[in-house]
């Protein structure tokens, strides 16, 4: 009854139905039961225990700016009674737990922090716990109810967080995804012109993504010229030196003539110190030098009008 | 740019024409294309190189163009073998251009840190000849 859903982003997940789900947690008729029988007695405070949430939301040091307008409070409100209602109906079925994975998918997308969640469910297995033992019940029936509203309000915070972290990590792998698109943005400047400006720190990581890409770029479009421009780089050691002279042999074997643009006297310098052997690769000190060789390289010339 | 010659030539010395080792030769202009082939056998850069030199000197071509379209992978075993090519080309007075080297091919060449040195390189085949023409010469 598991279905293993591997999204597009390549986080995996399960989903399991409702069933297997109250298997696992051990949830019986008789405990869905007692919760129901609770139920009766907790529902008409179910309002006065919500107020309580929101005198100690008030309380905490941070301000939540979800919390800050009325408008929004006041719905927030509204959907924390129906969670209540539906809990202590303690109808579980597939609805439920897709109710439950719709407030981890909510709570995900507007950010909520999950420690106001379970600080939520916590008071409100507080104010059960207070009622439960205002009851005149024999101890043991108390003892059981309790176990029953424990194990289901557990149930309840599994599937949102679950759901919640799902959401939270999918939306991160696609942000590093976008992270390495961005940073290795080679480009079409001309007809047969390819130009990468590199910006930032260069990792071996990042270096291996820049090769594939560059590498992948030339074969597809066919250009017979390719502008490293380094001017943004950071820092030039020995191994990002190494990695660029890499870059480059890699583009000559495949036909593409590299030029590296934007040394700064101060890279130069680096470079010239730590006895780099840049070997037979063009470079040039701006990026205007390096358009001029590109041109003469595929046998352009640019003219006034 | 005209078709003078193509097929497969074979060595005198082999008996046996269709055993997977042959390789295909075009003239084009006086220059030797040869297609390089995925291998299927560890003896195909070997006989590569005789197959090679025996065609340069029965042709006379001053300008040898291997053709790396299909080659997906590539081993240090494999370039050094292709590395002789080269150097016994060289030898004989013949000029190489290798053409149409895949991203993967071109990446693990330089990881392996193999000698590139010594030959041209080209976009594909048509920028090998036309290379040859302006670099070159006839």
């Amino acid at each position: 009854m598991t279905d293993v859903i591997v999204s597009s982003t390549g986080t995996r997940s399960t989903t399991k139905d409702a069933a297997t789900l109250l298997k696992q947690f051990r949830i019986t008729d008789a405990d869905l039961d007692l919760v129901r029988q609770f139920g009766d007695k907790i529902r008409p405070k179910i309002d006065a225990f919500v107020d309580q949430f929101y005198v100690w939301l008030a309380e905490q040091p941070f301000k939540y700016e979800f919390f800050m307008d009325d408008a929004h409070v006041q719905e927030v409100r509204t959907q924390q009674t129906k969670y209540w209602h539906d809990f202590f109906d303690a109808k579980i079925d597939d609805d439920f737990v897709e109710t439950r994975r719709h407030i981890g998918r909510v709570h995900a997308k507007i950010e909520l922090p999950l420690d106001i969640y379970m600080a939520a469910m916590n008071n409100c297995l507080e104010n059960c716990v207070d009622v439960l033992m205002a009851d005149e019940e024999p101890g043991n029936e108390r003892q059981r109810t309790l176990l029953a509203i424990a194990k289901l309000m557990h149930f309840d915070e599994m599937i949102t967080a679950d759901t919640y972290s799902q959401v939270t990590n999918e939306v991160m792998l696609e942000q590093s995804k976008s992270m390495i698109e961005m940073s290795t943005p080679v480009t079409a400047i001309w007809d047969d012109i390819l130009m990468l400006p590199l910006v930032g720190i260069i990792d071996s990581k990042r270096a291996l993504d820049i090769t594939a890409r560059v590498l992948e770029e030339i074969g597809r479009t066919q250009s017979s010229c390719f502008i490293l421009d380094i001017s943004g780089v950071a820092i030039i050691d020995t191994a990002v030196a190494n990695y660029l002279i890499k870059i480059t042999k890699a583009c000559r074997l495949m036909g593409c003539e590299p030029l590296i643009s934007g040394l700064s006297p101060a890279i130069a310098q680096t470079i010239v110190n730590l006895g780099i052997d840049v070997g037979t690769i063009q470079t040039t000190g701006n990026l205007r030098e390096a358009l001029k060789h590109a041109f003469d390289h595929v046998g352009m010339t640019v003219t006034e009008k | 740019m005209t078709v003078r010659e193509s097929g497969v030539m074979q060595d005198p010395k082999s008996n046996n024409p269709s055993d997977g080792t042959e390789t295909a030769f075009n003239i084009i202009d006086g220059r030797l294309i040869v297609t390089l082939h995925p291998k299927d056998d560890d003896f195909y850069f070997d006989s590569l190189c005789d197959d090679v030199s025996f065609a340069l000197g029965k042709s006379g071509c001053g300008v040898l163009i291997m053709d790396a379209t299909h080659l997906e992978l590539i081993d240090d075993w494999d370039f050094q073998r292709l590395r002789r090519v080269i150097d016994v080309a060289a030898l004989m007075g013949t000029k190489t251009i290798i053409a149409g080297v895949r991203p993967g091919v071109a990446a693990s060449i330089v990881e392996l840190g193999c000698d590139i040195g010594g030959f041209s390189t080209a976009l594909n085949l048509k920028s090998a000849l036309r290379f040859a023409d302006t670099e070159i010469g006839p």
